[in-house]
């Protein structure tokens, strides 16, 4: 008798769960519902956007940041689609150095002093609109193409 | 004006404990890399939602702001742009978790720390447009908020499960048992 009850609370529990949730579900089925669109027509757009020729510009605070070759010339941004050879270039962050690498159509940041290293784990970066972003030494670095607007997604 | 009714020893006591755990959480959790700039587990999102609960708003406020000013000084982060972020992540989403608590009262705990979680890290993203200058940030916000809804969710039921136990509700003297 008292085992018949308990079978018959459980259905009733669990409707009760549900109802009481209700909106909370709602909620985040609707945001959930957003933002995986996004997530979606972002991996798209990645995907359609691997073999174009890059560009990269380190920007420090929003600004353009100087960084100047062996004869004193400034190289920011970066022609990423002309580099042929690796290349190492250290920057200074607001708090620490970061060590910068360059390769054919392709930029990271291959060593940070920074204590979350979030911009060292996002590796190798060769596709537009896909930033690096050093948070602590207020370091971004926007990577663009002339050819983005070749792109039909679908 | 701040307190209208007198705090006892025990509310004081389970405040400064409250305040202590979400610094524990904040600290811990900034030890977690996921790889992501700002995301993290929202643990201390948790303690908050339990403060607007069991203290109500002035209260909550205290210990979200408190959290986040001496955990950043504890992680070195203080005055840096992690710092801007953590505090517009957690001021924003303190009020919409008080709004959510205070009028939208068909939301459970759950809805409102999912509600809280998203605007968390909204808020980081939009500190982050500002401060690098780019809307190129953008790009992470939707890992960043598909990872904050189910942080959100999973706290939020945790704090439902904490308001529903009755010695720590009496504590506290939090009425509203049934949750």
């Amino acid at each position: 008798m008292e085992k018949e009850e308990i079978t018959q609370q459980k259905p009733e529990k669990k409707k009760n769960f549900i109802l009481k949730h209700l909106w909370d579900f709602v909620l985040l089925g609707v945001l959930l519902v957003g933002t995986t669109t996004a997530y979606v027509a972002r991996s798209a757009i990645n995907n359609k956007s691997k073999d174009l020729d890059i560009t990269a510009t380190v920007l420090y605070e929003g600004n353009v940041m100087e960084i100047k070759d062996e004869h004193g010339k400034n190289k920011n941004p970066f022609i990423l689609s002309s580099i042929n050879e690796y290349q190492e270039i250290e920057i200074q962050g607001r708090h620490t150095t970061l060590t910068i690498g360059l390769k054919h159509n392709a930029i990271a940041v291959v060593h940070s002093g920074c204590p979350g290293q979030e911009c060292v784990h996002e590796g190798w970066v060769d596709r537009p609109n896909h930033p690096i972003v050093c948070a602590h030494n207020g370091i971004y670095i926007e990577i663009e193409s002339d050819n983005w607007s070749d792109i039909t997604i679908g | 004006m701040i307190m209208k009714k007198k705090i006892t020893i025990k509310q004081l006591t389970l405040l400064a404990m409250l305040l202590s755990l979400a610094l524990v959480l904040s600290i811990a959790e900034s030890f977690i890399p996921f790889g992501i700039p700002g995301l993290k587990l929202g643990l201390a999102n948790m303690v908050i939602l339990l403060a607007i609960y069991y203290f109500g708003f002035w209260m909550a406020l205290a210990i979200d702001i408190l959290r986040v000013i001496i955990s950043s000084i504890a992680i070195g982060t203080f005055l840096a742009m992690g710092f801007w972020m953590s505090l517009a992540g957690a001021t924003l989403s303190f009020f919409v978790m008080y709004v959510f608590y205070r009028w939208l009262k068909i939301f459970t705990p759950v809805g409102n720390s999912i509600a809280g979680a998203y605007t968390h890290a909204l808020a980081q993203i939009l500190v982050g447009v500002f401060y690098l200058g780019s809307w190129g940030v953008f790009y992470y916000f939707p890992v960043m908020a598909i990872a904050s809804l189910i942080t959100g969710t999973f706290n939020g039921f945790i704090v439902e499960m904490i308001l529903k136990n009755k010695y720590l509700s009496t504590a506290v003297g939090y009425e509203k048992t049934t949750i």
